[in-house]
């Protein structure tokens, strides 16, 4: 238990304090920064009482499927607001969040400490901040899976299905380290792009890599692979960054990271029998025209 | 749809120029929809740039025939192939 915490995820000081004592999942164990005298990039206060936000009216942006809703954007003079819903209970709210104008200072409302089981940054919450962190640190966070593939990390994304978590076990059978297999922030990093895992509800270390190549993977019934190039390039893989776009800003910072990627790593389509041969294929062909 | 109707909506899309091509994306508030960027090559985007309020078939034909070597009725039917597809973008 604690009042305050320094968290470093994707190179970026996250600095929690809080009215009252807290826990973390433990899937944040690994991200804490041991070195407190740090100064932190982003600012969360966490306060146990409900605000007097407004929230009539429609939402600018509501993430939801046909069961749940995840989260709501309320875009107004002095920040954004958010309404956080509870996964297990659905339709009730389990944090309120506003980010100031400045974009790097949070306060998160937890009006009922039970819903969260004393972690005021219970899912979705975590993740919902890191997105609107990666805006402003020349980031995005992506659904995909990396490897560390001696240094080089390697891209897996594509849609719901297509092999993201199998092509990183293939590699990691054959000896690669997995960075992650479902959500990493690549961030600018001087003159080149890294990749990140971010906390996930289970134990792992904080892991980085630069990043190399980015395979946009589908099922096929032999491997294929073509490099992509220009704006197809970009819109493919724009196509699995996680985004709200209800803001003109967001998806111009989207674009304009994802052109730079593009300028500097290759992107390509690739289709996927998976099986071990899709690792000698790979490498023979990257950094082919 | 009336063409002044979809010149109305272009500022519902965030716009990225990549060499002769462009990136359109919707603004939109929930998730479905958040994939539906298109691309458009250096035709589509000269009819892009050249819409307006007061654009019809006949001048954004005509300002397709000025860029571009192609024969009337088929910078005709690209305008009208451009105006269907935005058309249906902005409708969903």
């Amino acid at each position: 238990m604690t009042n305050q915490l320094l968290l470093r995820i994707a190179d970026v000081l996250i600095g929690v304090k809080s009215e009252k004592d807290f826990v973390v999942e433990p899937g944040l164990n690994h991200f804490s920064e041991q070195n407190s005298s740090l100064l932190p990039d982003v600012n969360v206060a966490i306060k146990y009482s409900v605000p007097a936000f407004d929230f009539s009216g429609k939402p600018d942006f509501e993430a939801r499927n046909e069961q749940l809703i995840f989260y709501r954007i309320f875009k107004k003079d002095t920040g954004l607001f958010f309404q956080i819903f509870s996964q297990e209970k659905p339709g009730e709210i389990q944090q309120i969040a506003w980010l100031d104008n400045t974009k790097i200072n949070w306060e998160i409302y937890v009006p009922n400490e039970e819903m969260v089981s004393g972690n005021p940054l219970k899912y979705p919450m975590l993740p919902v901040m890191l997105h609107y962190i990666c805006h402003q640190f020349d980031a995005v966070m992506i659904h995909a899976s990396c490897v560390n593939d001696a240094g080089k990390g390697r891209i897996f994304s594509g849609f719901s299905g297509a092999g993201k978590s199998t092509m990183s076990k293939i590699w990691s059978d054959a000896g690669r380290n997995i960075i992650n297999d479902d959500r990493l922030i690549i961030r600018k990093s001087g003159d080149v792009f890294k990749v990140y895992n971010t906390p996930m509800y289970y134990v792992d270390f904080s892991k980085s890599v630069t990043l190399d190549s980015v395979f946009l993977i589908r099922h096929c019934k032999e491997n294929q692979i073509s490099k992509l190039k220009g704006a197809v390039a970009i819109s493919r893989l724009l196509a699995f960054i996680i985004q709200n776009n209800f803001d003109p800003a967001i998806i111009a910072h989207n674009l304009n990271v994802i052109q730079q990627i593009s300028e500097k790593v290759g992107i390509y389509d690739l289709g996927v029998v998976p099986d071990k041969n899709i690792i000698p294929f790979v490498l023979n062909h990257v950094g082919d025209e | 749809m009336k063409i002044r109707e979809i010149s109305q909506l272009k500022s519902q899309f965030v716009v990225r120029e990549v060499g002769d091509e462009l990136i359109l994306v919707p603004l939109t508030s929930n998730i479905a929809r958040m994939n539906e960027m298109f691309v458009i090559n250096e035709v589509g985007k000269l009819i892009w740039e050249s819409l307006s309020d007061n654009s019809d078939i006949e001048s954004l034909t005509a300002i397709v025939l000025d860029h571009f070597e192609v024969a009337e009725d088929v910078a005709r039917k690209d305008v009208e192939v451009f105006l269907k597809r935005l058309e249906e973008k902005l409708n969903r």
